[in-house]
């Protein structure tokens, strides 16, 4: 074999072994820039998903994009050829050789060489000869493969450990869709409803939250709005529920309609609906057979009561009803249907309403523990439109305020009096609320009073023991001038007072400090 | 035929090495500035010694003339040294028949090797009249063009600290030279060296050891010693570096230099490299060999600014780092 065959044999298999290596090298790179942003995606989604919600596909479509840029430029830097001249300057290098195969490469590439250049490329060929490409390009794999190896099993264990934290974003995308059906199944609820406008701006609030495009704000707006709405209906049931009990009262007072009223009293409201009716039918005919003395005319909405709340409305049909007239009896036997029949309306709008807040409420729990939101953040966006003032400061605008209170002044079912002043109850606040102090702590205007009281009685007290002192009493000039040094001191310390900024008057700063201290004492401590 | 280059390459080496230890018996140390010496000469270059006084310029030269069968002549440059005093003048000279007629009378610049003492002690227009010869091998007078005989080799010292009433030498005086060397203090132990070898009562005496034709031998096969592109380019890219314009120039290029190296810096890098190759044996150049004589054939042709002065950064620093910022090419 000629000395230049053998120098471009051993430059080859070095070329090969090169170009083997760096794809290994520019794969395994990428493999761990691959690695390391999956990794850290699984953090920066988490905190991701958790300010945004709706970020979760497009950082899912950003990381592939970026993965598929990657693999590109990491092949393309792969396939790259290694020249037979580069392998001769890495072979110079790691065998160090001075230049010797780099310039007998350059050598055997030249037309004609010089007789100088061929003594080089035969010595550059035996050095050749002795070369091992094995040796000058180990065949084992590059260091980064176990970055790969150790970066791939972070992954593994970012994933096993947080399951829940790396589909955070998935998550947050089931819950949006969860919240889409759930408020479809609340607006089914609406549908067949009696017309009333608290059910259609429930419903309008309904699909206000359904929207899928909708921000967090319009949402948030949404919900406040259903709360008012589903408020509303129920402040119009309890009305009329109240009106029921005074119309059956109304109604015991006249014989005729005592079981129409049992049956009110009792709520089955149909049933006293079904009485009416019968004895309206019976009052028209004897209407029939009667002369008739009157016109029927027609009721106009003020007479009708229109224009009265339901409570009134069915108390006053009620009143009508004891009118012996029959003409006036059926009329008011009609405007007592016609009432009831509200009412039931009212009650029917409730019965749904109630339905929805509840759905809404089971709903709310489940969302939030999806949620990845802290309390605060939980506070600030779900309950904001809706914030109870702090206890401690009453101001609504601190973070985590509202679930304070919530915490702080709902009761449990099987509360115990003993513990009044600590206890906790549903997050949701729907438990019955508590006054804030517990039973060992007196409230504390009361205590201001009682303090404010003391120091006058003890004022008069020393009056008195001054003027019961034998040994020595203050004359008429010496109070004077003691009442005008005291006048004089009393400026002062409003003087000083007001510099040192002070709200709480020092008398009183002792039953401000115990009232701090004991406000969740209980009385058995 | 590849036995007949080897015996060149062995004889260039074997006499190299001859001449370097022949002058060692006398030339205590310095055994870079003696292998710079001897490629400057073998390079068709010509070389400046700085030193301070005492540190052995003119003997290293002397020794050199001893032991290198060639003619040899000194001068020692003095302000008022005239031009005509180097290359020589017309006399007027009468032959037997009393006619009279100009004749040329050869300066001390017709030796082989010239040494120029103190070179920047004579005025600009006397050192002026070494360009010609330098460059070009020959001397004009009187309209007369009068070639040197090869091989001709030039070697100046300078003195660095006594620089009152010097003229320093210009740009383009100084680009002629293709290595600048510069001669340090020697040590303790080349001290005692030096002390027991001229004190006793013989000195070392040196013998001739290389005739003119194997010197002009000796250049012929160093020029023939051929340069792969990549290591030429890795020459050219050291050049650029100190070029502070260039894309390629160093950062303290662009920072202290206002002239960087012309291509005469280049090509004394290549020839410079070729005679360090074939001094290691080695019939190609290599990266390494251009690394070697990368100082000596730079730091007079770099020209620093004013910034440099103040910040007493030297050409060496400049030349230290670039050779360690110019990676050496790949392919």
């Amino acid at each position: 074999m000629k000395d230049s065959e053998v120098i471009l044999s051993v430059l080859r298999s070095i070329e090969r072994r090169l170009w083997l290596r760096r794809a290994l090298q520019e794969i395994t790179y990428g493999a761990c820039v691959v690695l390391f942003s999956l990794i850290a995606f699984q953090f920066v989604g988490v905190a991701l998903s958790s300010a945004v919600p709706a970020v979760g596909t497009g950082a899912r479509t950003a990381v592939v994009a970026a993965v598929v840029m990657l693999g590109a430029y990491v092949a393309w830097r792969a396939l790259r050829q290694v020249t037979l001249a580069q392998a001769a300057g890495e072979a110079d290098a790691r065998a160090r050789l001075k230049d010797e195969l780099k310039s007998a490469y350059w050598f055997v590439s030249t037309p004609e060489p010089s007789p100088f250049a061929q003594l080089q490329i035969a010595r550059a060929a035996a050095t050749a000869r002795r070369l091992d490409p094995g040796a000058i390009v180990p065949g084992r794999p590059p260091r980064s493969l176990y970055a790969v190896a150790g970066l791939g099993a972070a992954l593994l264990l970012v994933t096993w450990i947080a399951p829940r934290q790396s589909h955070s974003w998935d998550g947050a995308d089931a819950a949006a869709v969860a919240a889409a059906r759930e408020t479809q199944d609340l607006r089914a609820l609406l549908e067949g409803a009696p017309r009333d406008p608290e059910l259609e701006k429930l419903d309008r609030a309904l699909e206000e939250l359904q929207r899928a495009d909708a921000t967090a704000e319009e949402k948030a707006r949404a919900a406040a709005q259903a709360r008012d709405a589903i408020e509303q209906a129920n402040m119009e049931a309890a009305a009329a529920r109240e009106g029921l009990v005074r119309l059956a009262e109304a109604m015991r007072a006249n014989p005729r309609f005592e079981k129409a009223a049992e049956a009110l009293r009792a709520g089955r409201n149909e049933e006293a609906l079904a009485l009416l009716r019968q004895m309206r039918a019976e009052a028209g005919n004897q209407d029939a057979r009667a002369p008739e003395k009157d016109e029927p005319r027609l009721l106009s909405d003020s007479e009708k009561g229109l224009d009265r709340g339901i409570e009134e409305r069915l108390a006053q049909a009620g009143r009508d009803l004891n009118s012996i007239n029959a003409r006036v009896d059926q009329d008011a036997i009609d405007r007592v249907v016609n009432a009831l029949q509200e009412a039931n309306q009212q009650l029917e709008v409730q019965s749904r309403v109630t339905e929805v807040k509840r759905r809404m409420q089971d709903a709310m729990i489940p969302t939030s523990q999806r949620s990845a939101l802290t309390a605060s953040q939980f506070d600030s966006s779900d309950n904001a439109p809706n914030a109870t003032a702090s206890p401690d400061t009453g101001n609504a605008d601190i973070r985590g305020g509202t679930m304070f209170r919530q915490g702080a002044v709902t009761r449990r079912n099987d509360d115990d009096p003993a513990r009044d002043g600590n206890m906790s109850g549903s997050a949701a606040g729907d438990s019955e609320a508590l006054a804030l102090e517990g039973a060992a702590t007196r409230r504390l205007d009361a205590q201001l009073k009682l303090e404010a009281i003391q120091r006058r009685d003890d004022a008069g007290n020393d009056d008195e023991k001054a003027d019961q002192g034998w040994f020595y009493s203050a004359s008429q000039e010496q109070k004077s001038l003691l009442g005008f040094e005291d006048v004089r001191a009393r400026l002062d310390f409003d003087r000083e007072n007001a510099m040192s900024f002070e709200r709480i008057p020092i008398r009183q700063k002792q039953a401000v400090k115990d009232y701090f201290l004991n406000l969740h004492e209980s009385e058995k401590k | 035929m590849n036995t007949v280059v080897d015996r060149q390459i062995q004889a260039f080496r074997d006499q190299f090495q001859l001449v370097r230890d022949e002058i060692s018996r006398i030339i205590v140390g310095n055994d870079e500035i003696i292998s710079g010496v001897m490629t400057c000469l073998l390079a068709r270059g010509h070389v400046l010694l700085e030193g301070i006084p005492g540190v052995g310029k003119t003997k290293l030269v002397q020794t050199m003339a001893d032991v290198l069968h060639l003619k040899f002549s000194r001068i020692q440059f003095t302000p008022d040294l005239m031009p005509g005093d180097i290359i020589g003048t017309n006399i007027v000279r009468e032959d037997e028949s009393g006619r009279k007629a100009f004749e040329f009378q050869h300066g001390p610049i017709f030796a082989n090797m010239v040494l120029a003492d103190e070179i920047n002690r004579a005025t600009p227009k006397t050192q002026s009249a070494l360009l010609e010869a330098m460059q070009e091998n020959s001397v004009s007078a009187a309209g007369r063009t009068h070639a040197l005989d090869q091989p001709f080799f030039v070697l100046a010292t300078q003195n660095p600290i006594e620089m009152e009433g010097t003229y320093p030498l210009p740009e383009a005086q100084m680009d002629r030279f293709f290595f600048k060397l510069n001669l340090d203090f020697p040590n303790v132990e080349q001290l005692h060296l030096i002390v027991d070898r001229t004190t006793g009562q013989k000195e070392p005496v040196v013998r001739r050891v290389l005739q003119q034709g194997e010197i002009l031998e000796m250049r012929e096969t160093a020029r023939a010693i051929p340069v792969a592109r990549p290591v030429q380019e890795y020459a050219v890219r050291l050049t650029l570096a100190t070029h502070p314009e260039s894309s390629q120039a160093h950062e303290m290029s662009r920072k202290y230099v206002r002239f960087g190296s012309s291509p005469r810096g280049t090509q004394a890098l290549i020839l410079g490299a070729k005679v360090h190759a074939l001094m290691n044996d080695r019939v190609y150049v290599s990266c390494e060999d251009v690394r070697a004589v990368a100082l000596p054939a730079l730091r007079h042709r770099i020209l620093l600014n004013f910034e440099a002065e103040a910040g007493r950064i030297d050409t060496d620093t400049i030349l230290d780092r670039i050779l360690e910022w110019v990676p050496e090419p790949k392919e």
